[in-house]
């Protein structure tokens, strides 16, 4: 019996056996890696380097031959200059071991790369008659002994930033193709007493902080507008509100209601208009013929105009406010979004806006088309930060924050500066 | 008188018949299975016509939660990484104690063929062919068309030493920000290093093999590559496998996003 029950079992466990195939092994899978080559023939074995890390141009911004004085203020403006554009690491001077006085208006490359220079700044002034002769020279230690950029400038004395920023500008352009914004102005308001509020200019970085005379008391939404002039909304008299122009005792413009913005761009003027409990947008000509309403309805406030003649403004026909570009929604997050500004990139053209996060508000961006996940958060956790602005080459953001003063930062939010102890609203950047 | 020993079964005769009937149903039940199959063939099933069916629309699955449209994105800062730099293993095996395995030999000249029929000519040997026709392909259907390498133990360790190599210069070249990220993404530059047997640069070429286009870009690379000239800096050491092809040799270096 038990080997007639064994003859059974191993019988049909060959049966078993040879119902069932073989199980293979999978080879595992492998991680693919770079290879190096050795062409036939030439023995050079050639390798592929992705890029390497993003650093800052290392720049040196040496003193100046001439008048001390003088020496300091172009040195502090160029170093000024450089670190807010985000571009460069200006070198501490104490850190130069270059014997400058031998070196004259010429570097010494080896001698520059030592202390960790890859550019160097170099300048004499002297007093021609009246003006101010100021030689600037940009140097590459890479590129050798002979200066790459050399500029001269006659000004009057007190005129010598306005010089500096002219070549700083250059030295942008030499790098990047396109030239900087340094020199230019924003406007914005800023309460001055009770219920008071006045129109402030200051400079690109920080300098120059000044009020610009108002005919009225409360003076709103500053726009620069056609040859630099400034324009604003300001109250009148009778209550109701007029577009003014700075220098000018009368309204340039009086709708029939209250004019409570104004914006400048693309050849074209938008003109914020509330009457009867809702504001909407016109566009005409910079003289304000022509006007036309491109909202209908609602609260429809903060025009900007892009580089194409675009119009971004803030609706809430959507239920809150919310950016819109040509009657198109592009902020898709967050329940309160107000105060848009065209930022032009070099990367691509972005829209800045302020957003309510909370009890606070942050700096973020958004594609001009409003694509899903294009919105970025330039600031957050540091205070509340407000109507933010992007200079003309839009490398720079500028804005208000609760840090006590006027920042300015990178189109990513990145190298935050205060350059002023002043804040406001409704801030624009002239030029853009 | 012989005694007559009695035949006893080593089973009870219950157990041969099960023991019977079990062979036969292991037998019979597989050939009654083929026999069926013969007979009772299965039905052929015609080919059905495809009939078009409305296409469901899909999208791609995200992982995450869904977005809030009420709540703003966060703030992207990118942090410097604290952690140690992760170093390559380029071989498992020390690489003075290892046994040097067979070498392939130097490449063949470019014109070996040229030469061998060169050869043929000069001898006038009149049976001499032209090998035109075709012949079976060595090496790796994956490899390379440039490459000389027949051993896949040398060609992968060649390749975790390139990766080493590649992650050597990348840690240390700094592209300058006044650059936009966009253009570098479509840069390229070449330079030809040369080291020493010990690995160290000593010769880095002025000019570019291939300038990229941007002065600035081609400089930052030559610059990092100067650097390890100036500072007497190694490369990795390569391992045995392929050290012939690094160690005191030229190397030709493509460098940027633009390469790829």
């Amino acid at each position: 019996m038990r080997l007639s029950v064994m003859m059974a079992v191993l019988g049909a466990a060959a049966l078993v056996g040879a119902a069932f195939p073989a199980i293979a092994q999978q080879p595992a899978g492998s991680t693919p890696l770079p290879s190096a080559s050795t062409p036939t023939g030439g023995a050079v074995t050639s390798i592929t380097v992705p890029s390497g890390t993003r650093a800052l141009f290392k720049i040196a911004c040496a003193p100046v031959v001439g008048d001390a004085d003088t020496s300091k203020t172009i040195t502090g403006t160029e170093t000024r200059d450089f670190t807010l554009s985000s571009l460069f690491q200006v070198l501490d001077p104490q850190s130069f071991t270059a014997n400058l006085a031998v070196e004259g208006m010429s570097i010494d490359p080896a001698s520059w790369r030592n202390v960790g220079a890859e550019g160097v700044v170099k300048g004499n002034a002297a007093m021609r008659g009246s003006q101010l002769h100021v030689e600037l020279r940009l140097f590459v230690v890479s590129r050798g002994a002979e200066a790459v950029l050399s500029k001269a400038y006659d000004v009057a004395p007190g005129s010598l930033r306005s010089a500096v920023h002219q070549f700083d500008n250059e030295v942008v352009k030499w790098f990047t193709g396109t030239p900087g914004s340094f020199g230019t102005r924003m406007v914005f308001s800023a309460t001055v007493g009770r219920g008071q509020k006045g129109i402030y200019s200051i400079d690109s970085d920080g300098q120059g902080l000044g009020r610009l005379p108002a005919t009225t008391n409360v003076a709103l939404a500053p726009a620069v507008g056609p040859g630099g002039s400034v324009y604003y909304a300001g109250g009148m008299a009778d209550g109701s509100y007029g577009l003014f122009r700075v220098g000018s005792p009368v309204p340039v413009m009086h709708a029939a209601g209250l004019v409570f913005g104004v914006a400048f761009g693309g050849g074209k003027m938008a003109l914020v208009v509330s009457s009867n409990g809702q504001s909407d947008i016109f566009v005409g000509s910079p003289d304000g013929s022509g006007l036309k309403a491109v909202t209908n309805g609602g609260l429809n406030t903060h025009p900007a105009f892009g580089p194409a003649g675009q119009l971004a403004y803030v609706s809430n026909q959507g239920g809150n406010p919310q950016i819109y570009v040509d009657g198109k929604r592009v902020s898709w997050r967050g329940t309160y979004n107000m105060a848009p500004a065209w930022c032009n990139d070099p990367e691509g053209t972005r829209i800045l806006f302020m957003g309510r996060d909370g009890a606070t508000w942050d700096v973020f961006s958004v594609d001009p088309g409003g694509s899903a996940g294009s919105m970025k958060r330039l600031t957050q956790d540091q205070g509340s930060n407000t109507y933010p602005a992007c200079s003309p080459d839009g490398r720079m953001v500028a804005f208000f924050s609760t840090r006590g003063g006027l920042f300015t930062s990178n189109g990513d939010g990145m190298n935050q500066n205060k350059i002023a102890s002043v804040t406001g609203e409704s801030l624009r950047w002239e030029g853009n | 008188m012989a005694a007559r020993l009695a035949w006893k079964p080593g089973y009870e005769g219950d157990e041969v018949a099960l023991g019977f009937a079990l062979a036969f149903a292991l037998h019979a039940i597989p050939i009654a299975i083929i026999l069926l199959r013969v007979y009772f063939p299965a039905p052929n099933v015609e080919e059905q016509p495809l009939v078009a069916q409305p296409v469901i629309g899909a999208t791609l699955l995200k992982l995450g939660k869904p977005i809030d449209p009420k709540r703003l994105p966060d703030r992207f800062v990118p942090r410097q990484s604290t952690a140690p730099r992760q170093q390559v293993t380029a071989s498992r095996e020390e690489p003075v104690h290892k046994n040097a395995l067979v070498d392939a030999g130097p490449p063949p000249p470019p014109d070996a063929k040229d030469s061998d029929i060169k050869k043929l000519i000069a001898k006038s040997d009149p049976f001499a062919e032209d090998g035109g026709k075709d012949r079976p392909v060595e090496g790796f259907a994956n490899g390379s068309d440039a490459g000389t390498e027949m051993d896949p133990s040398k060609v992968h360790a060649g390749s975790v030493y390139a990766a080493q190599v590649t992650a050597f210069l990348k840690e240390r070249w700094q592209i300058p920000t006044v650059i936009s990220q966009g253009e570098v993404n479509r840069l390229c530059v070449k330079y030809t290093i040369a080291v020493d047997p010990r690995m160290r640069v000593w010769f880095v070429q002025q000019t570019p093999g291939r300038p990229s286009g941007n002065d600035l870009f081609d400089d930052s690379a030559r610059s990092m590559l100067q650097k390890l000239v100036d500072d007497h800096t190694a490369l990795p050491e390569p391992p045995p496998e392929v050290e012939t092809s690094y160690r005191g040799q030229r190397i030709s270096l493509s460098l940027g996003d633009g390469c790829r």
